[in-house]
């Protein structure tokens, strides 16, 4: 049976899993509406430079074993080496608090699963869950017909959470290939900031399919920092959906690294509901064998004197493929909008590829949007001075291209996220220097 | 040190720019090639650092009596050859520091040798930063990235001295610079000048063999040397400019 039919199959067994069962309703809807399409095809538009065939067609465990034989040590080996920050830690889809450290006690931080459970949060589901996703992408009413795991962190008005949140997913000890529905719901109140780093780890040599859909609600004069690193095996899929909503005088920022996995599909939006927004978005990635990271990303300018900035820098080795799509809408009142978009490749080899495509919609007369797309490779000139210093074409070609990569990482304010993401560059660029 | 005998280059594909130059630098010297702009001036200088936009056609390079006409770029340079660049490529992202730091011990990697201490690493930064002026801020910014002329050049020779070469070729250096900087940058040079190395200058203009003092002035025109002398060559130059020697 493939992943189709398994989804239809599973899902009575699903809610069965269940204790609070008020959204039994819409995941029944959202899956009835997941089965009248299915999967999207390399025929759909969004879908038309990335296959997913070889997720849909294998078989996958819905309900994975909670059972782990993870180590502190093996945990501390994925950390970014700040022991004062925040993480929480989900093996195999449940949160365990002995891994976790929370140090923040004025904000609300639970797993989404308890948050579900919990009578008294029922109100602001209500009010937040499933009100920015898209109603209309496969994934994300999947997501919605199967979520379970995942957190809900809600920041008061005004508080301010200093240190970043490292948000762990780890798979391990599962004998099948396991298919997780990852759900994040993020509330910051007006005035409050908070800075959140997600990672995702497969464990075990069977495949992951993680389906993860993330809300994001930032409010007036609010900041939202959110940052995916992702550096899985080769037997990790990842398809992501993150929606973020900003209200007035609000920031908020995604950044995407992508060193690993097998097959990551991002998608990310931006909807604007008052004026003077800023919204950051950068990435990162650098891939290779046959592995495939396509780029989505929309920008829903609804509202006037708002900006935004997409940066995107792709470097591509042996067979590897990116895609990028980087929409901008901008609604006719939304005048005074600044929009810019960037996205920048260099393909290493012959056999590596990249498809990107700037998509501007503007219906405002009164606006500045400029879009810029390059698919390149390493200036000679630079080439030549680094190793006329004595620097080795490998090392040369490396200390190159973090120089390209790097302004896509200017406004990571947390240090030892910088130097994590520099280490992974030199690994994935086989060198061992250091930037 | 350096035997260039008859050598002929030409761009990949593309004319021939080299039409046998003949020149030989022994140790302690300080030559200067001076000419007119497009006489190939550049292109010798990048052609002996071992730049791969350009084919050597005929004739020999010989470093330490050994052929180098087949090493790559970083081969040169680790025994001992260093061009600072006309026009510095900017590096944003790489400091200073990490940038030398990098070069520094590949060269000693190559040579067999362990990498510097940090401690060590550490003083002879402060050393030669301090020799050239350099303010400690400076050397934590970004490789040549938004630098004025002037602190391209500069920085230039500080990586000069920080990687201590056998020869030294120093292309155009004096261009862009306002007298102060030039003075500085001259100074480093003479500092960094012993018994032991040599020093090639290639320049448009006499101004900065006012400051370094050449022990052979050659005339390079249509890519081939067509006049050789001491330092009052240069001044004659000055003085008349190119035309009399071509016609």
């Amino acid at each position: 049976m493939a992943l189709f039919e398994q989804t239809i199959d599973q899902h009575s067994d699903f809610l069965g899993t269940l204790r609070h069962r008020f959204l039994d309703e819409d995941r029944k809807t959202a899956l009835e509406a997941f089965a009248l399409k299915g999967f999207p095809t390399k025929q759909d538009e969004e879908y038309k430079y990335t296959n997913l065939k070889e997720i849909t067609e294998k078989n996958y465990n819905f309900f994975p074993t909670e059972e782990h034989h993870i180590s502190r040590e093996q945990l501390d080996a994925l950390h970014l080496g700040e022991e004062n920050f925040d993480r929480i830690v989900f093996i195999n889809g449940k949160l365990h608090k002995e891994f976790s450290k929370i140090s923040i006690g004025n904000a609300e931080f639970l797993s989404f699963n308890y948050a579900l459970n919990d009578a008294a949060h029922k109100e602001v589901f209500d009010k937040y869950f499933n009100t920015i996703a898209n109603k209309d992408l496969a994934f994300t009413n999947l997501n919605s017909a199967y979520c379970k795991f995942g957190f809900f962190l809600r920041v008061p008005k005004n508080v301010v959470i200093e240190k970043p949140i490292h948000v762990f997913y780890l798979s391990q000890n599962q004998e099948e290939n396991t298919f997780y529905n990852t759900r994040n719901l993020l509330i910051v109140e007006e005035g409050a900031k908070v800075e959140i780093i997600e990672s995702h780890h497969n464990l075990d040599e069977s495949f992951v399919l993680t389906n993860s859909v993330t809300e994001i609600f930032t409010y007036q004069n609010a900041k939202t920092d959110w940052h995916k690193l992702q550096n899985d095996n080769d037997t990790s899929y990842l398809v992501d959906h993150t929606f973020a909503k900003q209200e007035r005088d609000s920031l908020t920022t995604v950044n995407t690294f992508t060193f690993g996995g097998k097959l990551v599909r991002n998608n990310l939006d931006f909807i604007h509901n008052g004026e003077n927004i800023n919204s950051f978005m950068n990435g990162i990635t650098i891939i290779g064998k046959d592995q495939l990271v396509d780029h989505h990303t929309a920008v829903h300018h609804n509202t006037p004197n708002c900006e935004s900035y997409q940066n995107y820098k792709g470097i591509f080795k042996d067979r590897s493929h990116g895609v990028f799509n980087g929409k901008v809408f901008v609604n006719k009142i939304a005048q005074k909008t600044n929009a810019y978009q960037q996205n920048n490749n260099i393909l290493l080899d012959e056999g590596a590829s990249i498809d990107t495509k700037p998509q501007l919609e503007i219906f405002a007369d009164d606006v500045k949007c400029s879009h810029g797309c390059t698919v390149g490779q390493l200036n000679a000139d630079a080439m030549f001075y680094l190793r006329a210093r004595g620097i080795s074409k490998k090392e040369a070609r490396a200390l190159l291209l973090y120089a390209f990569a790097n302004d896509a990482m200017q406004n990571i304010d947390i240090e030892p996220l910088k130097v994590k993401v520099s280490k992974l560059l030199a690994e994935k660029l086989e060198v061992s220097m250091e930037f | 040190m350096l035997q260039i005998k008859n050598l002929h280059a030409k761009i990949e594909d593309g004319a021939e720019i080299l039409k046998g130059i003949n020149l030989e630098i022994k140790p302690g010297e300080v030559h200067a090639i001076m000419g007119p702009n497009g006489a190939g001036k550049s292109t010798l200088s990048s052609v002996i650092a071992g730049k791969e936009d350009y084919e050597v056609t005929e004739g020999n390079i010989l470093f330490e009596g050994e052929d180098i006409a087949e090493d790559a770029p970083e081969e040169r340079a680790h025994k001992g050859i260093f061009l600072s660049f006309q026009y510095p490529v900017e590096i944003p992202g790489v400091s200073v520091t990490n940038f030398i730091k990098a070069a520094l011990n590949e060269t000693r990697k190559a040579n067999g040798l362990e990498d510097m201490g940090a401690k060590e690493m550490l003083g002879l930064i402060r050393e030669k930063s301090e020799q050239l002026g350099i303010k400690k801020d400076f050397l934590s910014r970004s490789l040549n990235e938004g630098f004025s002329g002037g602190e391209k050049k500069r920085n230039e020779i500080f990586q000069m001295m920080m990687l201590n070469p056998k020869l030294a070729i120093l292309d155009e250096t004096d261009s862009g610079l306002d007298i102060d900087a030039l003075r500085i940058v001259a100074d480093g040079v003479n500092k960094f000048k012993n018994e032991g190395n040599a020093v090639l200058l290639i320049t448009h203009y006499q101004r900065l063999l006012n400051y370094i003092q050449p022990d052979f002035v050659h005339v390079l025109a249509d890519g081939k040397i067509i006049k050789t002398g001491d330092k009052s060559l240069a001044l004659e130059l000055e003085e008349k400019g190119y035309d009399w020697l071509l016609n």
